[in-house]
């Protein structure tokens, strides 16, 4: 598991809350079948067990004037929690990773959910008690990085080039708004690009719904952001949405940032009862190496969800989408897409000529609050047949059960502010020809092929 | 690569969400059925849409109210009476009777006091068509839905609709009633014609076309509209119309002005639009 700072919102704090007040109704609820400690086994105790688990997943927010609710930095502070985080660690609503255990392609990148064994030690502790331990058995507390750091600085440094918005007073209240500012990137020579992190300065990150960037070139200039990038020359650079760390692409693929481009943003604000003067949004942009030109192309689009979003008050709604292509082409990360109604998304592989459908990927506690890309790890990245058919489904709650539903009683239908509904999913797809796909197939399966030395 | 077998997912799924989430269980429900089939392009229903509110100086709050016709080629008659009404009574009558198909957004608002917001109350609106009963409630306390109609982030503002040359103006969803009531003869044409400017507040001093367009509100039958003339000069201007009414009667017609082209306007933004309306009394040939 490999363990990635994920991004903090300060505004989260209040929606975290509402999340602790509905963990709290359920903590009279019957305990999972995790059992207590045994008699004569090792006590689990927080300084040798669980402060461990602490830091690596949860401290991040959960320190003093980070965006979570409480710190967890030390036994004092951890105690009266205890009940609260077993709960929320056995519902998986933290740490805040909605990504489908069980189920599917189970190897991500920058994954942040627990292994089933640290769920099993916090349960375990707080079912003995929550004991203290020695405190000599205590890791070394943890130096925390700024939190308006670069996310991938620990995999690749500093981003090798950072192209920031025009900047925008964001008002403390009213509709949601559109800012479209077209920048200078400097990009002075074509280069694949590595990872991609946008990244809202920290004043305003809790308003900043989305930020969307493309690279226009010249000529361009009439260019619309559409969704696919596609009104533009130099195809699109990056998506974000609250919560969303970033993007990688893998090793064999070039997605290209275009000498002489300019970068045309589409960041949605949506007020938040603060004002906010000279918001900038930046984005990093880490490189290949300038030898590097990658085999097959990669680009980041949107797969819209047909039909309408039709949810009547207090209701409930599903859509589908169905996409093939003409080649192979291997999926490097999945994002579903909607706001304040969507719980729930799937990706499916379906084969015409067998008629077989394959789960790849389930996130059935989805959460407008954390946009996660899932990237998949290199090795089990899917691939995708000619003429297979990605399966896209999402689900829509309408109802009062949903916690962040701004108003059950009224219609819901498509449309760009956050009270309106979306559906579609971002996907970052390496386009291969039928050698690449076939040698891929070969590498893995000889891989998986047990040696016997 | 490691595909675990598929967990059995339904459009239950997201009701099931939280409780599975207290359990920590895997989601195990039905298959999807799937393909979805696609809507039909007539014989469904239309249903009221609650846009959003916005406050006015004089401390009263307007509620935008819209539209969804899921018809593709089908467009519906609701008139005003049981079957199309809003309560509080005193607030019924403004309403849209024709419905063009699909989502239109902002078509009309209601001015509610400030102290039926404060008090928390609403207003319904509701279509009876096809068998169903369709309503939606409008008020103006919860923020999600706040509408705004300063400037948009890069300027854009609703254009500017007079019914004379440097006339009285009104923009927004709220719009402006025409201060006449025209006259009309069924079967003969009428001309009408509105003055729609780009008044926005870009830095950059960009302008952009104005586009018009005009539909029936309300009245016993669709108006055909011919003959539309609107400069496609940035900043906008004079627009014309020739309607003309299949039956007698009593008529509100609404011309819709946009600057959709501008890069911080659009329908799904709630900006930026506005409305004009028509009184016509059309008698009989």
């Amino acid at each position: 598991m490999q363990h990635t700072t994920p991004p903090c919102d300060s505004w989260l704090s209040g929606w975290t809350r509402l999340s602790i007040l509905a963990l709290l109704a359920v903590l009279a609820l019957p305990g999972s079948a995790l059992a207590a400690n045994d008699p004569g086994d090792e006590v689990i105790t927080f300084t040798k067990d669980v402060e461990r688990i602490l830091q690596e997943n949860c401290q991040v927010c959960h320190q003093p004037d980070a965006i979570g609710p409480m710190a967890l930095t030390s036994y004092e502070e951890v105690r009266p929690w205890a009940p609260l985080i077993r709960e929320a660690v056995l519902s998986q609503k933290m740490p805040p990773y909605q990504y489908d255990t069980g189920v599917g392609i189970q190897e991500l990148q920058s994954d942040m959910r627990l292994s089933r064994e640290e769920i099993e030690t916090l349960v375990a502790w707080v079912d003995a008690g929550a004991p203290q331990g020695d405190p000599a058995d205590a890791p070394p507390p943890v130096a925390w990085p700024d939190a308006a750091a670069w996310g991938y600085v620990d995999l690749y440094g500093p981003p090798d080039i950072i192209v920031r918005s025009a900047p925008f007073d964001i008002p403390a209240n009213g509709q949601d708004t559109w800012w479209r500012p077209t920048v200078d990137t400097g990009i002075t020579e074509s280069r694949c690009m590595r990872a991609i992190q946008t990244k809202p300065v920290l004043s305003g990150r809790a308003m900043t719904h989305h930020a969307n960037s493309v690279f226009v070139m010249p000529g361009d200039a009439d260019a619309s952001d559409d969704d696919d990038g596609a009104a533009s020359q130099g195809g699109r650079l990056s998506e974000y949405a609250l919560g969303k760390l970033g993007e990688i692409i893998p090793e064999g693929a070039c997605r290209t940032a275009p000498a002489g481009s300019q970068v045309r943003w589409d960041i949605h604000y949506y007020p938040s009862g603060v004002d906010v003067e000279d918001h900038v949004v930046e984005v990093g942009i880490w490189l290949y190496p300038e030898d590097y030109a990658g085999s097959y192309r990669q680009d980041l689009r949107t797969y819209g969800l047909q039909g309408d979003i039709d949810l009547a008050p207090g209701g409930t709604a599903m859509t589908q989408g169905f996409h093939s292509f003409d080649h192979p082409v291997r999926i490097d990360s999945w994002q579903p897409h909607g706001h304040f109604r969507m719980v729930a998304g799937s990706l499916e592989f379906f084969y015409p000529e067998t008629g077989r459908r394959e789960l790849i990927s389930m996130v059935s506690r989805w959460t407008a609050l954390w946009h996660h890309s899932h990237v998949y790890d290199e090795d089990v990245a899917p691939l995708l047949p000619a003429g297979a058919v990605m399966v896209l489904t999402q689900w829509y709650d309408n109802t009062a059960n949903n916690p962040i539903n701004p108003d059950p009683t009224v219609w819901v239908g498509r449309g760009s502010r956050t009270t309106d509904e979306m559906s579609h999913n971002w996907i970052a797809v390496t386009h291969l020809d039928q050698e690449g796909y076939e040698r891929i197939v070969a590498e893995r399966e000889a891989k998986a092929t047990p040696t016997t030395d | 690569m490691s595909i675990r077998p598929a967990a059995r997912v339904s459009a239950a799924t997201p009701a099931l969400v939280f409780a599975l989430a207290v359990s920590a269980a895997t989601v195990e429900a039905q298959q999807p059925a799937f393909p979805l089939a696609p809507n039909p392009p007539t014989g469904l229903t239309v249903s009221p849409f609650f846009e959003g509110w916005f406050a006015n100086p004089d401390g009263t709050f307007d509620v935008s109210l819209g539209y969804f016709n899921r018809n593709s080629r089908e467009s519906l008659y609701i008139p005003r009476g049981p079957d199309n009404f809003i309560v509080p009574a005193e607030f019924d009558g403004f309403q849209p009777e024709h419905f063009p198909p699909r989502r239109v957004r902002g078509v009309f608002t209601i001015t509610l006091p400030a102290e039926m917001v404060e008090a928390g109350q609403r207003v319904t609106w509701t279509l009876i068509n096809r068998g169903d009963t369709l309503s939606v409630p409008a008020g103006a306390r919860i923020l999600s839905y706040e509408l705004a109609y300063g400037p948009m982030a890069m300027g854009s503002l609703p254009p500017v609709i007079r019914f004379e040359a440097g006339g009285e103006g009104g923009r927004g969803p709220r719009g402006i009633m025409s201060p006449m009531t025209f006259r009309a003869t069924a079967g003969a044409p009428l001309t009408l014609r509105l003055w729609a400017t780009d008044e926005s507040m870009r830095a950059t001093g960009a302008s952009f076309p104005v586009g018009v367009s005009w539909v029936t509100h309300q009245g016993p039958a669709v108006a055909t509209f011919t003959d539309e003339v609107m400069t496609e000069e940035p900043g906008g201007g004079e627009a014309t119309v020739t309607v003309t009414f299949s039956e007698p009667g009593e008529y509100v017609l609404r011309a819709q002005a946009d600057n959709f082209d501008a890069p911080d306007s659009g329908a799904g933004d709630q900006c930026c639009w506005s409305n004009g309306y028509y009184r016509v009394t059309v008698t009989p040939e």
